[in-house]
């Protein structure tokens, strides 16, 4: 048998690249945003068009599973912006990557 | 413990018998499961039959090599336990240091564990009770120990598979060929095949092989068949091997998500391995034996230990050697895991390791690296990073790359 140290393990984990930022975002009653607002900017920016939609659910069988109703839309500037709204916990983020 | 001869009879070597350990360690981590039927299934990957099952489980008529569809048939109320390899060998390390705390000398044989009683008698003030409660003291309740104490390994081993549970059995050195006569062959180490002779002779309990003349069960069963019948006498001089723990570099990485994927695995491993390699411990040694351990999305654990031909130096070597291995064995983790461990050992000293003059970029590496270590060391956290594919196909964007610290 190999004697088994057991060291403690080291945070030292992988850094996922392309992680979410969080947003605020004004929904309509079909869950579609009206308006976007990033941290950067100083006022929310109105929804021009949604542009596409579709939804990921995934890991249904863990403790967090992943629910997500994505948007790619138009803003106000011309600007394209890929959001979801995470329906786990019920937030809105802008997806990188 | 009621039952234990006062004073200290002649004994000179203590079994302690952890019957069923993995399920055992189960409970310890539930203790609501104690007396229901526990049943240890297959790892994950494995067929799903029962491995082994508690009394409570056979009671209710269940069996090792039964399918779990047929178990929950049969005993609804059966819980079923996955093999949890590393929360066992830390059960097993910890008893192993307590019962190191009484006597120095602790041998481990799988579920039984050998303590050499030489000179201990005076520290237990002659009196065997207490040396029985220090060694209980060394072992949970809940792993249900039965203990036996004896002139010798196997009748100490006996007496323990003969104790009741959580009971202690002593055989004075005097009483052995007494104690052993009514217990049946089968206790013996002999192979199945010598086993089935013997019933077909009729041969069933330690006492008839023991009644036997020496030539005749040597003539019919061999050099195992003489080792029987000296056990059957009382006659094992085999010593206490005592438990050493073995120089051992250990590293590990914890995942914010689980990985699934054998890239993803592969890059995991890779930093695993080049955390251990950048412990002192290791530089300028060689590597023999790595045991590879996960923790399960499932919540179960994975475990491998890869033993290589010849010694390896260097993460790259010991990477390659790794991802064949595991590969030729399909012996993966079988569900996404959240942690990854390495433990290298069986170190060996360095070997002649000689480089290519015609490398290229060998000076910009080198460079590189001392560029990375004095960062490092400047500001206490990897400063330099490459981005790898973890899970390139993944629908969820995050996941599919991640950086990993550079490591020279």
């Amino acid at each position: 048998m190999v004697p088994n140290t057991r060291k403690a393990l080291g945070a030292h984990a992988l850094r996922p690249l392309g992680v979410a930022n969080a947003l605020t975002v004004e929904a309509g009653t079909h869950g579609e945003p009206r308006s976007v607002q990033k941290p950067v900017w100083h006022a929310p920016r109105r929804v021009l068009a949604v542009q596409d939609a579709w939804r990921i659910d995934d890991e249904w069988w863990r403790d967090r599973p992943i629910a997500r109703r994505y948007f790619c839309v138009q803003v106000e500037g011309d600007l394209l912006v890929t959001l979801y709204h995470d329906l786990a916990i019920d937030a809105w983020f802008e997806q990188r990557g | 413990m009621p039952g234990l001869p006062a004073g200290w009879p002649d004994v000179t070597v203590c079994c302690v018998w952890l019957p069923l350990l993995p399920l055992r360690v189960a409970v310890l981590q539930h203790p609501e499961w104690d007396g229901l039927p526990l049943v240890l299934s297959g790892a994950p990957g494995e067929r799903k039959v029962v491995q082994r099952c508690s009394l409570e489980a056979e009671q209710a008529g269940l069996q090792p090599g039964l399918p779990l569809r047929e178990m929950l048939a049969r005993c609804a109320d059966a819980v079923v336990v996955q093999p949890d390899p590393e929360a066992e060998a830390m059960a097993l390390k910890q008893v192993i240091e307590g019962l190191q705390l009484v006597s120095p000398d602790v041998e481990v044989q799988s579920e039984h564990l050998y303590v050499n009683l030489r000179g201990l008698r005076d520290l237990h003030h002659g009196e065997l009770p207490l040396l029985d409660r220090a060694l209980r003291a060394a072992v949970p309740l809940m792993l249900k120990p039965r203990i036996g104490m004896a002139g010798n390994k196997f009748t100490a081993r006996a007496a323990a598979e003969a104790a009741a549970p959580r009971g202690t059995q002593v055989v004075p050195a005097g009483d052995t060929t007494g104690f052993l006569a009514a217990l049946p062959v089968s206790l013996l180490p002999l192979s199945t095949a010598t086993l089935q002779r013997m019933d077909a002779l009729g041969l069933c309990t330690i006492g008839e092989l023991a009644a036997l003349p020496f030539s005749a069960v040597q003539a019919e069963f061999g050099k195992a068949g003489a080792r029987a019948w000296r056990l059957a006498h009382g006659q094992d001089d085999e010593p206490v091997l005592p438990y050493q723990a073995k120089p051992t570099v250990a590293a590990g990485i914890t995942l914010d998500d689980p990985l699934s994927s054998i890239e993803g695995f592969h890059t995991a491993l890779r930093m695993v391995l080049g955390r251990a390699f950048g412990d002192p411990g290791l530089h300028n040694r060689s590597v023999r034996k790595v045991r590879l351990s996960a923790q399960l999305s499932t919540g179960a654990s994975w475990e491998q230990l890869l033993v290589f031909k010849g010694a390896l130096m260097g993460r790259d070597a010991v990477f390659r050697a790794l991802k064949d291995k595991l590969e030729v064995a399909n012996a993966l983790p079988p569900a996404p895991f959240e942690t990854l461990a390495a433990e290298l050992t069986d170190l060996g000293v360095e070997t002649g390791k000689q480089p290519s003059i015609f490398a290229k970029n060998v000076q910009q590496e080198q460079q590189l690296a001392e560029a990375t270590r004095q960062l490092q060391t400047r500001y206490q956290t990897p400063p330099v990073y490459h981005a790898v594919e973890v899970e390139p196909w993944s629908r969820i964007p995050e996941r599919r790359w991640a950086l990993m610290p550079f490591d020279p």
